[in-house]
């Protein structure tokens, strides 16, 4: 199936010895009239007249499920559609519901040596027959069995670049020991909510793994300082995700390091000196969650060049981390930022829209944001104009200092509101309100008992 | 300099050398004769596609060439994009299925790579949204089909169907 990608025809004319080589075996489709012609009269072109290589080329143009209704045409094109090279992806995500066990194994088998990606989502994939995959995905295949995996993980593989297994509650040390020694290409490891994950596994990635540049495992709770060290240790190393991995207390310092997206989030053990220590490399860093985290750590953190910073629910962060952040490296940086659910006011947050540069994304929610900071932002709108106006949208949901007028008046200015809604019946917001977000509007009408009224806002300016 | 063409039924076309030079066949050949000036014979292209094929490469004269590498990528990337056909281009390929299998040919004997292109997504088009019945029909095409692979198929779809 896979033999007619291989063929490839010298550039011989339109007209060539191949019209009589395709015609004989495959007779019947030509109409007896024309099949006599041929030497003498010029007889019509048809879609046969074209060589395979020609009619694989149409067919790369086509999706899956076009492909398949081709498959069904007739023997010549069921044999050109079959060709492995148009199957090289197998992408089950796009299904909704979980794909029939031989459709995939059919799948699999059509595409031969070509395949090179598979996400095989939420289905049983027939593992021993991908020998030389460069992408997988397992994410939800929860029918894969530490047995199986095993036996897929000591097939040598020099290829394989990335490799999805979140998730899989099947994970242990002695897959990750596979993973060190017999897939040496590997660039992308996700190990992600796989509670098997531990030290001694990590260790062996990395020694194995001498070209990882991304590795995610948050919430694994079994990886502590050691496997992380480890990590660290990696030159190759860009992306690290080691969110809610509670028994990590310490990063290693790494000089050489090339990290650029560090996520940190919800690590409640980690001792704070470590955020002095940050590689110099990093741009993106997620450090939601850090009940521990001050503003102290923040001065430090603002000297990086930072584009994408999240302090989400970091409750001891203040003005004064927004004083820092405009005052550092970062004021020129930054262009994504979140503060939701800290301690900053609307004063702290009027300082990050005057002077931080380059931001285009800001994420106040349930902040003390107040009327001052809409005013702002209709008075930097109207003077910038919104051509050269870098900044894109600033959500403010769920601020109880901000009021219906305020609102108004920003609108006025030309600033796009999105779904006010304060609580009490009365929303002024302009687009449809999804059914999630009303819920969620009552959900909290209830909570506040009428008391305080909430507003959802989110600001595109 | 202008380059002159040959089809397969003796009519000849004049045409400038960046004209030529959009089908890499051509291009090669003008780079080792040098500019001889006699006629290049082009026997597998009729009058009628070649006259075709120059009105397209008049229009796409002035297009920067694509890199051999980037052209390389995508032919691999294994899935590629039908609907990316400008207006000039489609207003252009509205031909009958003939010509336009006549055309893909010419394309591909004269490499041209965006010409191929263009003629192949014009027909993936074509295909797509169609059933195999339709799809017969549109190309004259006559059902082999065993009724042992007529089975095998239906459940193939079946399969997929679950999904």
């Amino acid at each position: 199936m896979a033999r007619t990608s291989k063929l490839h025809s010298t550039n011989i004319g339109p007209y060539p010895a191949h019209r009589i080589q395709t015609h004989l075996p495959a007779a019947s489709h030509i109409a007896p009239s024309a099949e006599c012609c041929i030497l003498s009269i010029p007889r019509s072109i048809e879609f046969y007249d074209l060589p395979p290589e020609l009619r694989i080329r149409i067919f790369r143009f086509l999706e899956e499920d076009e492909l398949r209704r081709c498959l069904g045409v007739c023997r010549q094109w069921r044999n050109d559609a079959s060709d492995g090279s148009l199957w090289g992806v197998i992408d089950l995500k796009r299904y909704t519901r979980p794909v029939s066990e031989q459709y995939v194994k059919c799948l699999v088998k059509r595409a031969g040596t070509f395949l090179h990606t598979a996400n095989f989502r939420n289905c049983n994939p027939p593992l021993h027959l991908l020998p030389s995959i460069t992408h997988l995905s397992l994410v939800g295949c929860h029918s894969v069995t530490s047995y199986t995996l095993s036996d897929f993980l000591s097939v040598r593989n020099t290829v394989l670049q990335t490799l999805n297994l979140s998730s899989l509650q099947c994970i242990g040390t002695v897959h990750l020991l596979l993973i060190g020694l017999n897939f040496p290409g590997l660039q992308d490891l996700d190990v992600g909510c796989c509670p098997g994950v531990d030290d001694k596994g990590l260790v062996s990635v990395v020694r194995g793994c001498k070209q990882l540049r991304r590795f995610r495992s948050p919430g694994c709770i079994n990886v502590g300082d050691e496997g992380v060290q480890a990590l660290m240790g990696l030159a190759t190393l860009t992306h690290l995700n080691i969110s809610h991995c509670s028994n990590v207390t310490n990063l290693a310092r790494s000089g050489r390091s090339m990290l650029t997206h560090l996520q940190l989030s919800t690590l409640q053990r980690l001792a704070l000196q470590n955020f002095y220590h940050l590689p110099r490399s990093i741009t993106h860093l997620v450090l939601s969650s850090s009940p521990h985290l001050t503003d102290i750590e923040l001065d430090a953190i603002s000297r990086l060049p930072l584009s994408h910073l999240d302090l989400d629910s970091c409750g001891l962060i203040s003005d004064r981390t927004a004083h820092y952040l405009c005052a550092h490296q970062t004021k020129d940086t930054l262009s994504y930022l979140s503060l939701a659910s800290t301690s900053v006011t609307a004063a702290g947050i009027c300082t990050i829209l005057r002077y931080c540069s380059n931001m285009q994304h800001l994420d106040v929610t349930s902040t003390a944001a107040n009327d001052s900071v809409l005013k702002l932002l209709g008075y930097l709108h109207a003077k910038t104009g919104s051509g050269e106006f870098k900044l894109r949208c600033v959500e403010v949901v769920d601020c109880v200092g901000i009021t219906k007028e305020a609102v108004l008046r920003a609108r006025a200015c030309g600033v796009v509101v999105k779904s006010f809604w304060n609580g009490e019946g009365t929303r002024a917001g302009s687009g449809q309100q999804s059914p999630g977000e009303r819920q969620a509007g009552e959900q909290r009408r209830r909570v506040s008992s009428g008391a305080i009224s909430r507003r959802r806002v989110c600001v595109i300016l | 300099m202008p380059v002159v063409l040959q089809a397969s039924d003796n009519q000849q076309f004049t045409i400038e050398k960046a004209v030529a030079e959009r089908s890499m066949l051509l291009k090669n050949m003008l780079e080792d004769v040098g500019e001889a000036g006699e006629p290049i014979p082009l026997p597998n292209v009729a009058g009628s596609i070649l006259k075709k094929v120059i009105e397209y490469c008049e229009h796409h004269k002035e297009d920067p060439v694509p890199s051999a590498e980037e052209d390389k990528d995508a032919f691999e990337s294994s899935r590629r994009k039908a609907d990316d056909i400008d207006e000039w281009d489609a207003q252009f390929i509205k031909v009958g299925n003939e010509e336009l299998f006549e055309i893909i040919l010419a394309a591909n004997y004269l490499d041209i790579k965006p010409l191929l292109d263009l003629g192949c997504k014009t027909v993936a088009n074509m295909i797509k949204g169609k059933t195999p019945e339709q799809i017969r029909e549109m190309f004259n095409i006559e059902n082999d089909f065993t009724p042992e692979e007529e089975d095998q198929i239906r459940r193939e779809n079946e399969w997929a169907a679950d999904a």
